[in-house]
């Protein structure tokens, strides 16, 4: 297809905010000073699982501290996570806790002058406990035997009883699947895991709010979405929004890390209003080690298929592991069935997902929101497929697919949607040219110790949770666009930017619709008093659907000003069209083909505020009423040192099918990003547990909990990544996602690649040296035996 | 437990001169202790593992930073940093596996502010610095009010964090005799990064005549309490024409004598399984350094 040309979409542009960012003049959560401001510091429990029988405070209080314990925080019972529609929303904690569930779980707090100051005054709070029995299996925590975290916790504004610390369950069924597997001339059936991985931002989570004289309060938190965060602290402290004001403040990488509001908003909050003066409360990287982590994953997976590769029924069963609350395991395990059915059309089906309470740290979205743990399992089993059929793994995943005018539920099952555009094809065929597939040989053929493979893994993410009908997830933004006096154009969202770029492709959007120069477009700073209400910048949907609402808004405010600009040229507005002009810094309204009828932007402007008629502005909420897929493929090539069991991915392609692609170097750094974290999935990122102190193994300590860096991927002249050439019909000048869906194949890959090195395949992620030894010398000594 | 808070309060001096130091560290008791580049010891004060109630640094003392050949010895003063000592050997060659082991060893802020003086001082057995500098025979220079003293590394290191360095003593310099010509060197490490502490390290310093071992050095660390000499191999390749064959022996010696355990970075098995593979690479590279290539 022939794409579209554009003046500003699609064009590598310097970052707005790169100077700000690289010269450390930008201002982040934890820089925010305030006159009067308080440090504070969190009491976290050293047991796994204990009642807070008293808090003493009266010591750290003589040393000027102001305390925070339970007793002086609202009882209501809360979820940091306001995504899903109340009824749906599963509701087991409050501000400070009578029992602490996990180690590190934040049970009094204090304020002081100084950090340090602060960090005393802690060790002065004397705490008496009463530890209970903890569990950390789930297995052994659905055992009727075993300790129960909750008796019963609120779903929306139900009581709920916890039995057997199952917190949900959720069973799909499409088809008969036992009549598909008997229909089956083939079926494979494996169990895969990943681990509880630590997001592992930039910045720890931090806040500092301050308590304002008319009982209100002003909060700049580390955060995905300011209005949630609102919208939770007017519910704990029953103080009206309006009067609470929310700030946008840059976030240094989330990773899904903020994508709640941080419990250490409402501690923080708590302390502030007590104090009656600015609090700035910041984790330290071993409270945020303790804090959240990605869902772990125990699938068991089924597929049953005919001789020719095609599918026939599916099975999944997962077991998630959510450690001390429910932050939001219900979405997630309806995400997870609808990242499983989405991915290959299989015309029977059945999942069941059990999550359960555990005493560790809660776990929380992750980039990929469970589908690079439901990706890996598929991509393996489908090269099993490719194994026992011995077909090319690649013609498998082509045969099966869903692609253009399917229906599709990645979101899980009321968001459905058609698929209007589909580059899964173009991917795969560019993809193993580039990584040389055709030479790659079948692992019988290689020998000596360092042996290489090439794996091949595909999936998809959502762009946002917009869908035709409102289902259980909430999924809106607003935006507002003016014309200034001079010809610039303002764009205000409560949109968040991670850091992938969403902000900057916003301007691009704006720039483009209304035909002012890149240069003259600027985000504006933003709080939830100024802006209407945006769900939050996740799933995949700040282009997608934070794009949409600024488009929308650009496009109303522009026919405003040509409005103004037709009375001034006296003719038709609807003959007008604008184009940005790089040498004048403006753009230029003027009629096709007539000569002397233009002006710019800025002169319009100006007219307009003179005479009075007006400001160009304009205001939308909009919901995308489609979700369509951005697709992935990566094609990695691991080298496999058979003496010491280490993996090293020696070359890479990326490649994502993101629609118009608006800021071409970011999303292929997003490709990059995706890549690596999905790498560490694969071979390094855990996090677990001591269970007999259940304390995490690394103490917390980032020096034992590792991620991979430039250090470890291939070099660059080794990854390749490209974007499909496609333009979905809903989105923004075409545009669709790509930030979770970066990382969603790559696990999957991996392991395929792994496999075709050594004919042995590793199902439990991370595929650590210190278990690839040991699984292959067991492999050699049984096909020695045998 | 937090890595940024520093909350205890301490009293701190930077003298310029060993006098001065020997004379503050005798002055403020039992709790004071040195400090040069802080990378560990802030750490550790934060995690109140150690309460000192005095610091001394030692990084405003000339003589400490020393970095010069000298009459047959290479003079690196304890207090140099990681970086001085890399950008030294990019340009003097004399030393291969104490440059592979500084090119591995943390990430630019510890090569930054971390000593070499400073590592040896706390002396933990997966310290990078200490298998390369035990296979090219060094010692370390300490002086206190008592006196100077010389040590041979080798009889420094008495178990984990222990060393044969009085609390009141300064180590001032490492010497590293210039090595003879046909010794080549070499150090590499398995860790879980590529900026890591080490699972297990090795070196290996080796004189080559041809095809034959004159003789040569080995050291591991990560595998024992302290930064491990490797006693039998030596002996065993002294004067051996080198095959393949001969290496894979060797390596098996070496797993034998190790006695690593399982900690947070890795198992010991792990560890035994890997050490005679490490030690066949290292070797490897240092035998065709000593053959006159990179």
């Amino acid at each position: 297809m022939v794409r579209k040309t554009y003046s500003t979409i699609g064009r590598t542009t310097r970052r707005k905010d790169g100077v700000s960012k690289v010269t450390g003049r930008e201002i982040f959560a934890s820089d925010v000073v305030l006159p009067q401001m308080l440090h504070a510091r969190v009491l976290r429990s050293p047991y796994p699982h204990a009642r807070v029988v008293s808090i003493a405070t009266a010591e750290a209080e003589a040393m000027g501290a102001v305390c925070l314990t339970p007793s002086d925080c609202p009882a209501w019972l809360y979820n940091e996570r306001q995504v899903s529609i109340p009824e749906k929303t599963y509701r087991d904690r409050t501000v400070l806790p009578e029992t602490a569930r996990h180690v590190g779980e934040g049970i009094a707090a204090v304020a002081a002058k100084t950090e340090a100051l602060a960090e005393q005054a802690l060790g002065q709070l004397a705490v008496t406990y009463e530890p209970l029995p903890s569990v950390f299996d789930p297995w052994e925590a659905m055992a009727p035997e075993a300790p129960r975290l909750y008796k019963d916790i609120f779903l929306g504004d139900v009581v709920l009883p916890i039995e057997r610390n199952i917190a949900c369950f959720r069973e799909m069924r499409e088809g008969e699947v036992e009549q598909g597997f008997r229909e089956s001339d083939v079926v494979v059936e494996q169990e895969f895991r990943t681990g509880r991985v630590y997001h592992h931002q930039m910045e720890t989570k931090g806040v500092v709010c301050r308590p304002e004289p008319d009982g209100g309060i002003s909060v700049w938190p580390t955060a995905q979405s300011i209005h949630n965060v609102r919208q939770l602290l007017g519910r704990i402290f029953n103080i009206p929004l309006s009067k609470i004001n929310v700030h946008r403040i840059p976030i240094g990488g989330s990773f899904g890390s903020s994508i709640q509001m941080n419990t250490c908003i409402a501690i923080c909050a708590a302390l502030a209003l007590k104090a009656g003066r600015p609090v700035r409360l910041v984790l330290t990287r071993e409270e945020d080690l303790y804090d959240h982590c990605k869902y772990p994953s125990l699938i068991r997976l089924k597929f049953g298929v005919k001789k020719d590769g095609a599918i026939v029924a599916g099975e999944m069963t997962t077991v998630v592991d959510i450690g001390a609350h429910n932050i939001q395991a219900y979405p997630l395990l309806g995400c997870m069935a609808g990242w499983f059915v989405s991915l290959y059309r299989m015309p029977h089906m059945h999942f069941q997902g059990t999550a359960v309470y555990t005493n560790k740290a809660p776990a929380c979205a992750m980039q990929g929101y469970g589908n690079p743990q439901v990706s890996f399992a598929v991509e393996s089993l489908i090269d099993v497929i490719a194994e026992r059929l011995n077909m090319d793994p690649i013609d498998v995943r082509l045969k099966n697919y869903v692609g253009l005018g399917e229906t599709f539920w990645g979101q899980g099952p009321t968001v459905r949607s058609v698929i209007r555009s589909c580059g899964v094809e173009e991917m795969l065929q560019k993809g193993k040219d580039l990584i040389g597939w055709e030479s790659r040989n079948r692992p019988e053929a290689r020998s000596g110790r360092f042996r290489r493979g090439i794996g091949v893994g595909r999936s998809f993410h959502t762009s946002g949770t917009g869908a035709p009908m409102s289902g259980e997830v909430i999924d809106y933004s607003t935006a507002l666009v003016k014309f200034n006096e001079d010809g610039s154009v303002d764009c205000l969202t409560p949109l968040m930017c991670h850091g992938g770029g969403t902000l900057e492709a916003l301007t691009k959007i704006v720039s483009e619709e209304t035909g002012v120069p890149l240069s003259k477009v600027e985000i504006s700073p933003a709080d939830t008093r100024s802006t209407g209400y945006d769900v939050c910048t996740h799933a995949t949907r700040g282009v997608y659907c934070g794009g949409a609402s600024a488009r929308r808004a650009a496009q109303q405010a522009r026919g405003i000003l040509l409005q103004f600009a037709s009375r001034i040229l006296e003719v038709n507005p609807e003959a007008l069209k604008i184009r940005p002009d790089e040498d004048l810094g403006q753009g230029v309204i003027y009629l096709e083909g007539a000569k002397g009828k233009s002006i710019t932007v800025g002169e319009v402007a100006k007219t307009a505020q003179i005479k009075s008629w007006g400001t160009a502005i304009a205001v939308v909420s909009h919901r995308q009423v489609n979700c369509p897929p951005c697709f992935v493929t990566n094609f990695i090539e691991v080298e496999v040192d058979t003496e010491t069991g280490r993996i090293r991915p020696v070359r890479a392609v990326a490649a994502v099918d993101a629609g118009t692609v608006i800021n071409p170097d970011l999303a292929a750094g997003q490709l990059e990003g995706g890549l690596c974290r999905g790498i560490g999935l694969a071979l390094l990122e855990d996090t677990d547990y001591d269970p007999r102190s259940g304390a995490l193994t690394c103490g917390g300590n980032i020096t034992d909990c590792k991620i991979f860096t430039a250090l470890e991927m291939p070099l660059t002249e080794d990854v390749a990544t490209f974007f499909a050439e496609t333009e979905e019909p809903s989105g923004p000048f075409g545009a669709k996602g790509v930030g979770e869906a970066a990382n969603n194949c790559t696990a999957g890959a991996v392991a395929n690649a792994v496999a075709n090195a050594l004919g042995l395949r590793f199902t439990d992620a991370p595929m650590l040296p210190e278990k690839v030894l040991a699984r292959w010398t067991d492999y050699l000594r049984e096909k020695r035996g045998a | 437990m937090n890595t940024r808070i520093l909350k205890a309060e301490f009293d701190y001096f930077a003298p310029a001169s060993i006098g001065e130091a020997l004379a503050l560290i005798a002055q403020n008791g039992p709790t004071a202790r040195f400090i040069a580049g802080g990378t560990d010891l802030l750490v550790q004060m934060k995690l109140e593992t150690v309460a000192p109630g005095c610091l001394i640094s030692l990084m405003k003392i000339s003589e400490l930073s020393v970095l010069k050949r000298e009459k047959g010895f290479l003079r690196i003063g304890a207090a140099v940093t990681w970086d001085r000592i890399l950008a030294f050997g990019s340009e003097d060659r004399s030393y291969p596996a104490l440059d592979d082991a500084v090119r591995c060893l943390g990430k630019v802020q510890v090569r930054r502010m971390g000593t070499i003086g400073g590592n040896l001082c706390t002396a933990s057995p997966a310290a990078d610095s200490a298998p390369a500098l035990l296979v090219y025979d060094s010692r370390v220079r300490l002086v206190s009010a008592r006196g100077r003293r010389t040590l041979l590394l080798d009889k420094y290191f008495l178990g984990v964090q222990q060393t044969a360095r009085a609390a009141d003593e300064i180590m001032t310099e490492i010497r590293i005799p210039a090595p003879r010509p046909d010794v080549g060197g070499a150090f590499q490490k398995l860790a879980r990064v590529g900026a890591d502490i080490s699972k297990i390290s090795c070196a290996v310093a080796v004189e080559r005549k041809g095809r034959v071992c004159v003789s040569c050095r080995v050291a591991m660390g990560a595998v024992a309490p302290v930064p491990l000499m490797i006693r039998g191999v030596p002996e065993f390749l002294q004067e051996k024409t080198v095959t393949a064959s001969l290496l894979v022996t060797a390596g098996r010696m070496i797993s034998d004598e190790i006695r690593p355990i399982t900690d947070v970075r890795s198992t010991a098995e792990y560890r035994k399984q890997v050490a005679g593979v490490l030690f066949r690479d290292v070797f490897q590279k240092a035998w065709t350094r000593a053959g006159g290539e990179p």
